[in-house]
């Protein structure tokens, strides 16, 4: 995207995820493992970019870059101007509140809270405008008007998702990211919920969704494809444009 | 937000109440326990001085020399013209033998008269209190009251009659005990001797006329006025009665050298080291155990706590959850431990009490040190909420979540390890070893708490069996040979041929005798003494002989005590010298005898001719036929030169009373710790299955029976059990032994008292253990059967 200001200049709006040369090393017994290799990525803000690769690959480490939850080894992840790599653990608290928006593929709801608490809880502590107004909205924007008041352990694995799809765009954060969304729900469902995901992307946000499913990457604007730790592919989806959710079938 | 918090907590405690209410148990009981049993040496102390002011008791006692008297009045009068007198008294003490009790509790002692003008119980100094009848108010002027210990010992009624030689029949009405005699002491100084003197306030006439000395006194008690130094006042009677006696002979005992006295306040400092040291395993079990349990419930909480870090939930906030666990079992065990702290102490001080009254009982409220027990019970949870918070926090949340441990864990490493993957046995043995192994730090802190409780169990009972074993092996001293037997004891040494030994040994009714000869002598060895009760015995007797740990009871030598040999750092084969009243001698240690008594030391009639005392006597030992026991005491109460006859099943009888009254505390530590020791294991098993629900879930889903499953509950959950169980027992055997070795050495100086650590109990301890683990297990797994298994499987905690 660019913006024209003046003939003389083309301002390149910052990007909302920069990553430079980022590696992310473990130590497993003697030996060294490389879940990331030297990755460097720009999502804009407003895309829905789609992180692809199989198992090992190293897609939900790079996520977790992202979302500040894990740190790099080596290189720079930016977030929306803010340099994530050198931020104090305070100044990281404050950016996943503020700016950052997971859903887990394990949905990882408070057992102790229901749905609409749970969704409270983030809005909440994002200091978001709404509280309870806003989270129980939210709800029935995700369908699940009806079942706020639900333990996450009354909820099936779809209407947990939704919950936690729920409880990241409540926020509003400007950075909304999935991990495997739809990874443990049936076909139709796993549609409800990217179609959910489709719709976050818009003029502000960027949404990245992590999957092993080539299917899914059809609908985003963006596929970086990671094998081994290192990027494969970064480009537009196969056939050059997103297509419709509804479209998709795996 | 702080509505959603507090129903958030509100559901937390009703989805862990009993963990909570157990682990607020735990703590409280250790707490309450710290408190209860270190303020016993501040009560008892208070409660000695407080009994002291209100007896008017004595700041200085004068005795006159033995045998010598002075007219009533003279004394006091000396005092009343001595500066700083508030009030005196004259009394006469007197030497004398009593008559007293029925049928196997029958008993001839020597008896100390206290002769007191007006009533007993208003002396102006020195006053009896009445301890039984309870009711109070039945001593009036003029009246007889019998010491309190004597009569416990004997077994005797709070009032009664007895017989009192060169008077007759007296009567008592009431029992009690004065500021001088709150204990009896020996001549020695020890303490116990109520068995074989009896202590008799009566009116000074009636004593005077007893013992012949009409008219007479030989004993002042002096308090002084407010601010008075006792020392200061006793100088001043000293020069005041030296002046006014010059030829008269005075021993001058000031308040805080009264013998019964300073035992009373050294006993409590001794019993409150035993005390405290027991105080110290509950509260350190107590605590490491809470400590234990709250932080697993907080780890299990780990995932949770990195999903708030992943929302980006202030650090504060994540914290509030687990802090608000830990303050809600401090605030709990606070309120339970206080009561509980106040009630343990209560019980024991009710038992000491019955074995040792004290007319005034100053129950205080101790806040300081209860003030540390709730600091205790309050801090310890929160401490273990705040660790796993803190090291949870550090994490990177993608860690925190992970439910299964990333990288090179310490959990995983062990894991991995050769042993882990090649363990032996079926499948219940492998997993319960692997799941411990995967989480070291929660399986290390389960062992070690269980096992710090089951040092405190152990260490108690190891207490409890090495005094009773001690008794009874008195007990057997006691009652070898001929147990009917009564032993004599003469008011003067005698040839063995001389009328009062020969009226002894032909009264009616005595089917067999023979004498002995008893005196005290001090021993040395090795640059060390010891004061022992010398005591002959015929090799071949058949009435009795001591017998024998190790040595030679025909070998020429002496007989000591394990706990004197110990004293003297001298074994079989050694050499002592013993200072006798005429000489002093050299003897090889001939055996080590299996009397606990330290003091006990036995020749043999042929070591105590080479001694030069072969041919005196002041002891019979005689053995009365069947069902005269109480004829002969009667046929020789009162009889020229018997001093007391005393029945040695009585003895045994009574001393097994004591020891019962002094393991009836400890006993009461035993039953605590015990309870402890449950409550433990179970919280730990209840916390472990809650732990693993998931996979119980999953089992279950994959069609293992339930049985099945609680095998594999059971087999991890013992093993920890085992492995903690084990470890206690052997640090309780330690920690019983150092008390034993150090502690009771230094509280019990005249017992001989060895580690003993019978095998009930070792079976109690393990079974307690591993038992209440097990149970506990079971229990536990119910509600684990229970479980929604979809609803479980579905959810991810």
């Amino acid at each position: 995207m660019s913006f024209i200001v003046n003939e003389n200049r083309v301002a390149e709006p910052p990007a909302a995820v920069l990553l430079t040369d980022v590696s992310r090393r473990y130590q497993v017994g003697d030996s060294e493992v490389f879940a990331l290799r030297d990755v460097s990525v720009e999502i804009a803000a407003g895309e829905f970019a789609v992180i692809l690769g199989a198992s090992g690959s190293g897609k939900t480490t790079l996520l977790n870059m992202i979302g500040a939850l894990d740190a790099p080894t080596d290189g720079r992840v930016v977030i929306r101007g803010h340099d994530v790599t050198a931020a104090t653990a305070k100044e990281l608290f404050a950016f996943r509140r503020e700016t950052v928006g997971f859903v887990f593929q394990t949905f990882n709801l408070f057992p102790g809270l229901t749905a609409v608490e749970n969704v409270e809880f983030a809005v909440a502590i994002a200091g978001a405008p709404g509280g309870r107004a806003l989270a129980e909205s939210t709800l029935e924007r995700v369908g699940l008007g009806d079942r706020g008041a639900h333990f996450p352990h009354e909820l099936s694995g779809g209407e947990q998702q939704r919950v936690a799809i729920a409880r990241a765009v409540a926020t509003g954060n400007p950075v909304l990211l999935a991990d495997e969304p739809t990874g443990e729900l049936d076909f139709r469902t796993g549609i409800e919920i990217l179609q959910l995901l489709r719709e976050q992307a818009d003029g502000e946000r960027c949404v990245i969704v992590v999957t092993h499913n080539r299917e899914i990457s059809r609908v985003a604007d963006r596929v970086i494809e990671l094998s081994s730790g290192e990027v494969v592919a970064d480009g537009p989806p196969v056939g050059g444009t997103p297509i419709d959710v509804e479209s998709l079938h795996w | 937000m702080n509505r959603l918090y507090a129903l958030w907590l509100l559901r937390d405690l009703r989805s862990r109440w009993i963990q909570v209410l157990a682990t607020a148990l735990i703590l409280a009981v250790g707490a309450g326990a710290f408190a209860g049993m270190r303020s016993l040496k501040a009560w008892r102390l208070d409660s000695l001085h407080a009994s002291l002011a209100q007896l008017r008791s004595a700041q200085v006692r004068v005795d006159l020399a033995a045998g010598e008297t002075l007219d009533r009045g003279e004394l006091q009068a000396q005092a009343e013209r001595v500066e700083g007198v508030d009030a005196s008294q004259e009394r006469l003490v007197a030497p004398s033998q009593v008559a007293t009790g029925t049928g196997a509790h029958a008993a001839i002692v020597p008896a100390r008269l206290v002769g007191i003008p007006g009533s007993p119980t208003g002396a102006p100094v020195d006053a009896v209190s009445q301890v039984a009848p309870d009711a109070g108010g039945a001593v009036a002027a003029g009246d007889t009251v019998l010491d309190w210990n004597f009569a416990s010992f004997h077994q005797l009624p709070s009032h009664g009659e007895l017989r009192l030689a060169g008077y007759g029949e007296l009567t008592y009405v009431a029992t009690g005990l004065s500021p001088q005699y709150l204990l009896i002491l020996s001549d020695a100084g020890v303490s116990g001797a109520e068995s074989s003197l009896a202590v008799v306030y009566l009116p000074l006439s009636t004593a005077q006329k007893a013992s012949g000395h009409e008219g007479q006194v030989n004993q002042l008690l002096v308090r002084g006025v407010a601010g008075t130094s006792e020392r200061a006042l006793a100088a001043a009677l000293r020069e005041q009665l030296h002046d006014a006696f010059p030829r008269t002979g005075f021993e001058i005992t000031t308040g805080s050298q009264e013998p019964a006295q300073r035992m009373i306040a050294q006993d409590a400092a001794n019993d409150q080291k035993t005390n405290t040291l027991y105080a110290l395993l509950l509260v350190a079990g107590a605590a490491l155990a809470a400590f234990m349990l709250v932080t697993r419930v907080v780890d299990s909480q780990r995932r949770e706590i990195g999903i708030g870090m992943a929302l980006g939930a202030p650090r504060v906030q994540i914290a509030r959850r687990p802090l608000t666990l830990g303050a809600q079992i401090g605030v709990l065990a606070a309120l339970l431990g206080v009561p509980f702290g106040l009630w343990l102490a209560a019980e024991i001080k009710g038992l000491m009490t019955s074995a040792m009254p004290l007319p005034v009982d100053d129950s205080s409220f101790p806040a300081g040190l209860y003030a540390v027990a709730v600091a205790i019970a309050v801090l310890t949870p929160l401490a273990a909420a705040v660790l796993p918070v803190r090291r949870a926090l550090k994490m990177r949340p993608v860690d925190a979540i992970a439910t299964v441990e990333r990288g090179g864990g310490k959990g995983s490493r062990l894991l991995s390890s050769k042993a882990a993957r090649t363990l032996p046995g079926g499948w219940n043995f492998r997993l319960a070893v692997r799941n411990l192994l995967r989480a070291p730090r929660r399986s290390t802190m389960t062992i070690v708490g269980l096992a710090v409780v089951m040092t405190a169990v152990v260490s108690v009972l190891a207490m409890v069996d090495s005094i009773g074993a001690s008794a009874d092996a008195q007990r057997t001293a006691l009652l070898s040979g001929s147990p009917n037997r009564l032993e004599v004891a003469l008011t003067s040494m005698h040839a063995p041929d001389a009328r009062p030994v020969q009226l002894v040994r032909n009264a009616d009714g005595v089917v067999a005798s023979e004498t002995r000869l008893s005196l005290g002598t001090q021993a040395t060895a090795n640059g060390r003494s010891s004061q022992l009760l010398l005591s002959s015995y015929a090799p071949d007797s058949s009435i009795w002989q001591p017998a024998l740990a190790s040595g030679s009871e025909t070998e020429r030598g002496v007989l000591l005590s394990a706990r004197a040999a110990d004293d003297l750092a001298v074994e079989v084969g050694d050499h002592v010298t013993l200072s006798l009243p005429s000489t002093t001698q050299t003897v090889k240690v001939s055996g080590i005898h299996a009397n606990p008594i330290a003091p006990f030391a036995y020749v043999n009639t042929e070591t105590l001719r080479s001694l030069g005392l072969g041919d005196t006597v002041n002891e019979v030992d005689v053995v009365p036929a069947p069902g005269s026991a109480g004829e002969v005491q009667r046929a020789l109460f009162g009889a020229p030169g018997v001093a007391s006859v005393t029945s040695v099943r009585a003895e045994a009888e009574a001393l097994e009373n004591a020891v019962d009254e002094f393991t009836g505390a400890i006993r009461i530590v035993v039953v605590m710790t015990l309870g402890l020791g449950l409550l433990v294991a179970f919280t730990a098993a209840s916390l472990t299955l809650d732990e693993r629900r998931r996979e119980f879930a999953t089992l279950f889903a994959f069609g293992v029976s339930r049985a099945s499953a609680r095998r594999m509950a059971l087999w991890e959950n013992l093993t920890s059990g085992l492995l903690g169980t084990g470890l206690g027992v052997l640090l309780g055997v330690g920690v019983g032994w150092w008390t034993v070795h150090s502690l009771l050495k230094e509280s019990f100086p005249e017992v001989g008292i060895s580690l003993n650590l019978t095998a009930a109990s070792i079976s109690l301890a393990l079974c307690l253990g591993i038992g209440a683990t097990a149970l506990a297990t079971i229990f536990a797994f119910r509600r684990v059967a229970r479980m929604d298994v979809p609803g479980t499987l579905r959810f991810r905690e």
